[in-house]
């Protein structure tokens, strides 16, 4: 009773998961006078699509902005919230309440709040149109719900880990970096897939800090190009989801295992 | 570069140009290289022709080479006020008629009356290219015709009208017999009209200007909600709400669902410019016929244009003009207006009168009625927020029977009359 | 990188919390403080750009004008609406996927892994998709209806008042319930199988496990997602814009895409500042309803 319910619910699972996918995956090798025809297969497999996308579109470029894009904000907002999150977890300072409730708010800020006033502030510092304003942009709003992770890991081991290398003549830092940082590995990957995830796919900041192609990262840039005035293209626009989107599934297929049991060693319990 | 050399140059070029003996283009004698920016906004993604000619010039002339950003033509406005704000426009870009007068409000682009004056073409230029270039024919030419005219068509279903036994509909109230006699829900729909975001501009308008109707005048008159208008609006928002001759989807369809249907061979009319043409044909060829836009109380055709502007913060306003005005040239006018993916209605005598224009029969409808061209209030500054933000959701509040014809009317007037008239500086 | 080590003197060690927090909360300063404080300046001037000539200050104008605007007043309900059916089915759904994806059951890291399918996507993506999906007119939805015999008419999804809002939030739903998974399946995992089994020697039920056992444990958890999921869903726009442009007649026009649209359209600077300092005063209430709920757990 209790396995069938539960492989129902899994088989609901996929099904909602995949389900528009699939259909994207199919109307993608649809050829184009056929989308919007009675039939609701296709006659034949065509390539078609995935050519005009990638003709269409500088697509390697926008992989490439892409990955640089959120490998570097996963670096920055990692390493700026390793170093906050321990701070939270292992020092009891004046203003620490006051200043985790800060990173609450600052999370309240919505971005169509940031990008107007932010677009003079990026100019002045020379970042429109550089992978360092995207990557800036990024990591400050990924910060705070790292640094929330983080902390949750951090404090799940115990001090006296860090207390005995102490004891052993390690400095404080050194004691972190050889004890804790190892143990609470699983949940900075974890952490680190979050900030990669959100980066990988934001769009307002690209949208209001690029103008130009070069480091123009993929969800702007498929919009740009697949929403021409006089022409949305179907089957190009679900080719393109399944170009942007099978190679981040492939990177989890290859992490699942370290995320989950990276998440799994110190959930987030407010 | 002295002003005299840069004389000498360009009649040099536009000269050799004219000749045909564009291969041989002389290099310039700019000493330092010039790099020069220029928006642009795709309705085309997979268009090669602007490609072509980009590639062309930069390989022509290393000494001043022309970088294009691809800016949404959504975000555009936005975009592009910011950034002139901010003290950085691109040199050029492309340009919206329906910005023409905040940005002339705002002084935010070059004039170019002198240097068109001077340029060598200029006789070839029509002068209905020229005015659309004005926000109003008292000001400066604050815009290039380098995408040549847009000059609106009714695109109908030839077939289905000869089904019906009717021919192409001459007057606005022909339409709605046609509109009608094309309609056969679930398949087929009159008309697909255009409920969502700039709506307006597919028949409505249209429809307005044909009454003899003017939404505002260029002494300050609003004219939107005068009572035959509000009785004109009514009509047309009864082709949904009555006739039902549109698609359910209607309400808040943009051009995808527009062109999806066309392309499903569901749709009978539709109101669009010359350059949308291949969009109707993809899947009915020849069966889709462009006809003059119906008559009201007179024949009125929408014929605006899209340009290219130099912004006026610019600092290489000569290097700018020196590439629009190569792109205006006969050669590069006919390659861009040849464009079987956008073709328009050239700016340019020499290039309307070639063969490839007339035989397209969609072309010859819009030269056809050349005497109907006429232009909307761009200058306004109420216009280019009426068409971006607020008539779309009157207007589907009205054909939801939310608000009467007269109520989205006078809403409108009242935009209108809160931005008040032009500010000159 | 050491320039901060720890040892020695005691105002080090005093110091070391803050430097440490340093980096962080100066990227965040100078990206969101410094614009947050920019913005609500903005606020309170006429701030027009197609307008520069008529930039004054006008107090607390643009903040009454939104309070008399009725598309303001309409947005505040549909963003209500909009954040409890995004949020409320994220959590329905993520809670499901997480109890399944916690079982032993066969390819569970084939399904961990699909599961993650949506939130891979970008956004607009998304959008696309179910705008396709849902077409009116050419949509595999309908088409499934009409041949299943739910309905006799196509379902306009993103051309009826009222049902195109719910069109963007099945498309959020989809695309953000992954993270509601694995952040409750993270929050499952650490609950010890102690409890399983003494509930089970006290004879309790599957239901009964779940109620009395999971639920309980896993409420902290899920009440900081919901929280931070809240937050991230009434800032969205993407996906709603793309999908209805916030229509029909502004029925599906939250506070986010109404303080775009402001600011795209009408180049309304300041009133779309205030739109958005608004927007931030009411989350700020969620939130502080959420930690006063939480007060006695609060960190400190």
């Amino acid at each position: 009773m209790l396995a069938a319910s539960i492989r129902l619910g899994a088989a609901m699972v996929l099904i909602w998961t995949l389900a528009p996918f699939l259909w994207a995956l199919l109307t993608s090798f649809t050829p184009e006078n056929e989308i919007t025809g009675e039939a609701r297969l296709p006659s034949h497999l065509s390539f078609d699509n995935y050519v005009y996308a990638w003709r269409a579109t500088p697509l390697p470029l926008y992989f490439l902005n892409t990955l640089i894009v959120a490998g570097l904000t996963t670096a920055l907002s990692i390493a700026c919230s390793i170093s906050a999150a321990y701070s939270f977890s292992r020092y009891r300072f004046a203003g620490r309440g006051a200043l985790i409730l800060g990173l609450l708010v600052i999370y309240l800020f919505p971005a169509t709040l940031l990008v107007i006033p932010l677009f003079p502030i990026m100019r002045t510092l020379g970042l429109l149109d550089s992978y360092l304003g995207l990557v800036l942009a990024h990591a400050t709003h990924a910060v705070p719900f790292c640094v929330w992770m983080l902390t949750g890991y951090f404090d799940a081991i115990p001090r006296d880990l860090e207390e005995a290398a102490e004891l052993d003549g390690a400095t404080p830092f050194g004691a972190f970096r050889r004890v804790t940082l190892p143990l609470a590995m699983p949940g900075v990957a974890a952490t680190a897939i979050f900030a990669f995830l959100y980066s990988w796919q934001e769009y307002l900041f690209v949208l209001f800090f690029t103008t130009g192609e070069a480091v123009r990262t993929l969800p702007v840039g498929l919009q740009v190009f697949l929403s021409g005035e006089l022409d949305v293209r179907w089957g190009a626009i679900n080719a393109q989801s399944v170009i942007t989107t099978v190679p981040v599934v492939a990177l989890f297929m290859l992490l699942q295992r370290h995320f989950v049991r990276g998440l799994t060693s110190g959930a987030l319990k407010g | 570069m002295k002003r005299s050399d840069r004389r000498t140059f360009l009649k040099t070029a536009s000269a050799l140009a004219v000749a045909g003996a564009s291969q041989s283009f002389p290099s310039p004698a700019i000493a330092q290289g010039v790099r020069i920016t220029m928006w642009h906004w795709l309705t085309r993604p997979d268009d090669a022709v602007w490609a072509g000619l980009l590639a062309e010039w930069n390989r022509r002339r290393p000494d001043l080479q022309v970088a294009v950003d691809h800016v949404p033509l959504a975000e555009f406005r936005q975009k592009a006020l910011t950034a002139d704000q901010s003290g950085a426009p691109p040199d050029v870009s492309r340009i919206h008629p329906a910005w023409l007068g905040e940005l002339d409000a705002l002084d935010a682009l070059e004039p170019l009356d002198q240097r068109v004056d001077g340029w060598t073409h200029r006789r070839d230029l029509f002068d209905e290219a020229i005015r659309v270039c004005r926000p109003m024919s008292s000001r400066p030419m604050i815009m290039l015709p380098i995408l040549g005219q847009w000059v609106y068509l009714a695109y109908y279903r030839n077939d289905w009208l000869q089904e019906a036994g009717l021919g192409v509909p001459g007057t606005w109230d022909e339409y709605l017999v046609a509109a009608k006699a094309m309609t056969r829900p679930p398949d087929r729909f009159g008309f697909s009209m255009r409920g969502g975001i700039q709506g307006w501009a597919h028949g409505w308008v249209n429809m307005f200007y044909a009454y003899g109707l003017s939404i505002v005048d260029e002494r300050g008159g609003i004219g939107v909600n005068s009572a035959q208008a509000i009785e004109r609006n009514q009509w047309f928002l009864d082709l949904y709400r009555v006739h039902r001759v549109t698609a359910p989807s209607a309400i808040n369809d943009g051009f995808p669902q527009i062109a999806a249907l066309w392309r499903a061979g569901r749709a009978g009319s539709f109101f669009h410019g010359v350059h949308a043409q291949s969009s109707f044909t993809e899947t009915a060829g020849d069966r889709v016929i462009g006809a003059p836009v119906p008559r009201g109380s007179n024949a009125w055709t929408r014929a605006d244009a899209i340009g290219m502007s130099i912004w006026r913060k610019s600092r290489n306003k000569n290097a700018a003009w020196e590439f629009l005005s190569w792109l205006l040239e006969p050669e590069q006018h006919a390659r861009i207006n040849l464009n079987p993916l956008e073709p328009n209605v050239p700016a340019l005598r020499s290039v309307a009168a070639r063969a490839d224009y007339q035989g397209n029969r969609f072309m010859q409808a819009a030269l056809a009625q050349r005497e109907s061209w006429g232009l909307l209030p761009y200058w306004h500054p109420y216009w280019a927020e009426m068409a971006d933000v607020d008539w779309h959701p009157l207007f589907q509040r009205a054909l939801q029977g939310q608000i009467t014809s007269k109520q989205m009317l006078d809403q409108l007037a009242q935009g209108f009359e809160r931005a008040g008239m032009p500010r000159r500086r | 990188m050491t320039a901060f080590a720890l040892r020695g003197a005691r105002w080090r060690r005093r110091a070391a919390p803050y430097l440490l927090l340093s980096p962080a909360f100066a990227l965040m300063a100078l990206l969101v403080l410094l614009p947050v404080a920019s913005a609500a300046n903005m606020s309170f001037y006429n701030y027009v750009l197609t307008r520069p000539w008529a930039y004054r200050f006008v107090g607390l104008d643009n903040y009454a004008r939104a309070l008399a605007d009725p598309i303001f007043v309409q947005a505040i309900g549909v963003t209500a609406v909009w954040i409890a059916g995004v949020v409320g089915l994220q959590l329905a759904i993520g809670l499901l996927f997480a109890l399944v994806l916690n079982e032993n059951i066969r390819f569970r890291g084939a399904l961990r892994s699909l599961v993650l399918v949506p939130w891979a996507t970008p956004s607009v993506i998304c959008a696309f998709i179910f705008m396709w999906l849902l077409d009116g007119n050419h949509g595999i939805v309908n088409a499934i209806l009409l041949g299943l015999g739910v309905i006799a008419q196509p379902i306009q999804w993103l051309s009826t008042p009222g049902v195109s809002l719910w069109a963007a939030i099945i498309a959020l739903v989809w695309h953000g319930a992954p993270f509601f998974a694995v952040m409750l399946l993270a929050g499952l995992q650490t609950i010890s199988d102690e409890y399983y089994e003494a509930a089970e020697i006290d004879g309790a039920g599957a239901w009964q496990r779940f109620r009395y056992v999971t639920f309980p444990l896993l409420l902290p958890t899920m009440l900081v997602t919901v929280l931070l999921r809240v937050i991230w869903t009434a800032n969205h726009v993407e996906i709603p814009l793309v999908m209805t442009q916030g229509g029909p007649a502004n029925s599906a026009t939250t506070l986010a895409i109404l303080t775009i649209v402001t600011a795209r359209g009408r180049l309304d600077y300041g009133y779309a500042a205030s739109l958005s300092m608004w927007l931030a005063a009411l989350l700020a209430v969620v939130a502080v309803a959420y930690l006063r709920h939480r007060a006695r757990r609060l960190p400190t």
